[in-house]
């Protein structure tokens, strides 16, 4: 058993990625991420493939997403789009979650409401 | 009686007298004859002396010099001195023309020495050159043999290792695997690289097929079998493809030029890699900022492209030497140009692959789309969604063959409104529901597949593993996705088994 006839990778990971081998910790398969809009000319043809799944797209895609669209190992795809969060092409809304209200002020407020119900 | 006593006495004195006077004048007469051959006797013994003493003098100076001169063979002829009291004998005439007729024999015997010497000379050195010549024959045979032997041996290898390190990278999720794992396969790419140029030297194919493949995807395939490959800049070079049949060969005389230009460019510079298309051809440009490569190199470079003897196995340099090597016989075998030229604007040197028109396909040319970015529909944020983005584009990239079509390929023959209860497995048409709607069946092939799969590792909530898992999944859906396009099909048929032949190949060394 020698697997796949052809290798599915003719252009290699490492030259997808230019060299870098670390993704972003905060990025991971599960991540959902959205589009920031801005010029894609500078970048280069994956960054641009992975930007081109986010055109229209109303919510967020994962990477595992990303990975599977473009038939790309999933590192890979975690660290094209580390880069592109780095540039700022795409956010992570997760990432907002540091700032989100305390829950005492959430049962706060949940407390007025049914208050004024 | 007297009378007659004294007549007789008289006439007896008489007859006395006349016998005495007539032996005495013969006896003066032989002593006289005696006299004169007794000098001519003195003349001849002095004339046989004199004789001698020539002959003498002839042998042991007039003839060696005779032969001087025929050795040194500048015709003056040496002199034979007559001794005066020969003078006038037919033995002076030929005495005289001795020397010259000596050394006429002389030289006509070094002539006749000469020429079957030379002959000889010359039958052996053909003999000799003969049996170089074999020798030479034989011993590039035998050093063609070992090469093509232990490097087919490394390039089957080292594919399989690739295929591996493929597999690997989609298999383990970790950044320490993923981390080794592309370091293992940078080293395992040169290999390949290196492997294959000496299988091609020792006059085999390229083993490895690809289908037609976007320019931007060579030079980045080209890349990745090169050290120091982030040096390389290159544009997006729209959708131009070289047909799959050249691919390979294009990859790997383009790995080798970059490979040179980064070796002869200072570690800081950029190689500058770009896409020119002429009317009838296309070039693809290698710009590098090094040193300018001297006329004197160039010259070097360009008799080493064209040289008789590049593809002689025992006469091979130093590396670049064996890469140009290499990527001049692959542009012979399949077809196309490369040249070198100096200074260009970076005052270095620029490297040029010249694909003619029936390498490539351009998407005005009705060959088969090969678009390098897929124009995947909006996806949206149900992940059921992203698995149907790939189908709608014909084929995800260059680099993506259309394996996943494959099993797909089949079924997109067969008419959409046969019975949905053909009981043909794996013939079946896709079935439709009412309002249209395909309706899954199941893939035995693709069941069996996950039963004997390793039992997946226990994952817990938002573990990376369940992630795989899904893309996995999603991925398998898309293998049984029935609605093939035709360029789908055409990109299946490529990789079916019945071309299987060329994968084939590949394994088989």
């Amino acid at each position: 058993m020698t697997g796949p006839r052809r290798d599915p990778d003719m252009v290699r990971p490492y030259v997808r990625t230019g060299g870098k081998i670390r993704a972003r910790d905060d990025v991971r398969l599960e991540s959902v991420l959205i589009a920031a809009s801005g010029p894609t000319d500078s970048l280069g043809p994956d960054p641009r493939r992975v930007m081109r799944l986010f055109t229209g797209t109303v919510g967020g895609l994962a990477v595992a997403d990303i990975a599977a669209a473009l038939e790309l190992p999933p590192s890979t795809v975690r660290i094209l789009v580390s880069s592109l969060m780095d540039s700022g092409h795409l956010t992570s809304p997760v990432a907002a979650s540091d700032h989100q209200p305390e829950s005492d002020l959430l049962q706060e407020v949940l407390r007025g409401l049914r208050s004024l119900v | 009686m007297t009378e007659l006593v004294l007549t007789g006495a008289v006439l007896l004195t008489l007859a006395g007298a006349g016998a005495a006077w007539y032996f005495r004048r013969k006896r003066d007469q032989a002593r006289h004859e005696a006299e004169l051959l007794r000098r001519h006797a003195d003349r001849l013994t002095l004339q046989l002396l004199a004789a001698e003493q020539c002959v003498g003098h002839l042998t042991a100076t007039v003839i060696p010099a005779a032969v001087g001169t025929a050795q040194d063979g500048d015709g003056a002829q040496a002199t034979l001195m007559v001794p005066p009291n020969l003078e006038g004998t037919p033995l002076a005439e030929r005495l005289r023309t001795l020397p010259g007729a000596v050394a006429a024999a002389v030289e006509d015997v070094r002539a006749r020495e000469r020429a079957a010497a030379a002959q000889s000379v010359e039958q052996l050195r053909q003999d000799a050159e003969r049996q170089i010549a074999q020798a030479r024959h034989e011993s590039v045979g035998v050093a063609r043999a070992a090469v093509r032997g232990f490097a087919n041996n490394v390039v089957a290898r080292a594919a399989r290792l690739g295929r591996a390190v493929s597999q690997g990278v989609r298999r383990h999720i970790s950044d320490e695997a993923y981390a080794t794992l592309v370091e293992i396969d940078h080293l395992a790419q040169q290999m390949l690289l290196t492997a294959s140029g000496y299988a091609v030297l020792a006059g085999d194919k390229l083993s490895r097929r690809w289908p037609a493949t976007a320019m931007t995807d060579i030079v980045r395939a080209a890349m990745g079998r090169i050290e120091g490959y982030e040096r390389i800049k290159h544009p997006e070079m729209g959708s131009i493809s070289v047909e799959g049949r050249a691919v390979e060969a294009v990859v790997h005389a383009l790995a080798v030029l970059l490979d040179n230009a980064l070796r002869y460019s200072p570690p800081a510079a950029s190689v500058h890699v770009s896409l020119e298309q002429g009317h009838h051809a296309c070039f693809l440009i290698v710009d590098d900022a090094g040193l300018r490569m001297d006329d004197e190199r160039l010259l070097w470079a360009s008799d080493v492209m064209s040289g008789e003897q590049r593809d002689d196995i025992t006469r091979l340099g130093a590396h670049p030497q064996t890469g140009l090597r290499v990527a001049s016989l692959l542009a012979e075998n399949y077809g196309f140009r490369v040249e070198l030229t100096a200074p260009n604007i970076y005052q270095g040197t620029r490297a040029m692959i010249v694909l003619p028109k029936n390498l490539l396909i351009t998407p005005e040319s009705g060959g088969p789309a090969v678009a390098s970015v897929p124009s995947v529909p909006a996806a949206r944020p149900e992940p059921a969604a992203v698995p149907q983005a790939p189908a709608a584009a014909p084929l995800p990239s260059g680099a993506h063959e259309a394996i996943p079509a494959a099993p797909a390929a089949p079924a997109a023959h067969q008419a959409p409104q046969a019975p949905p209860a053909t009981p043909t497995v794996g013939q079946t048409p896709p079935a439709t529901t009412a309002s249209g709607l395909t309706v899954r069946r199941r893939n035995p092939a693709l069941a069996a597949q996950r039963r004997t799969a390793p039992p997946p590792a226990p994952a817990g909530p938002g573990r990376p593993a369940i992630a795989a898992a899904w893309a996995e999944g999603t991925r398998r859906g898309r293998l049984d996705n029935p609605s093939a396009t035709p360029a789908e099909h055409d990109a299946a048929n490529r990789t079916t088994p019945g071309t299987g032949h060329d994968a084939a190949h590949e394994e088989g060394h």
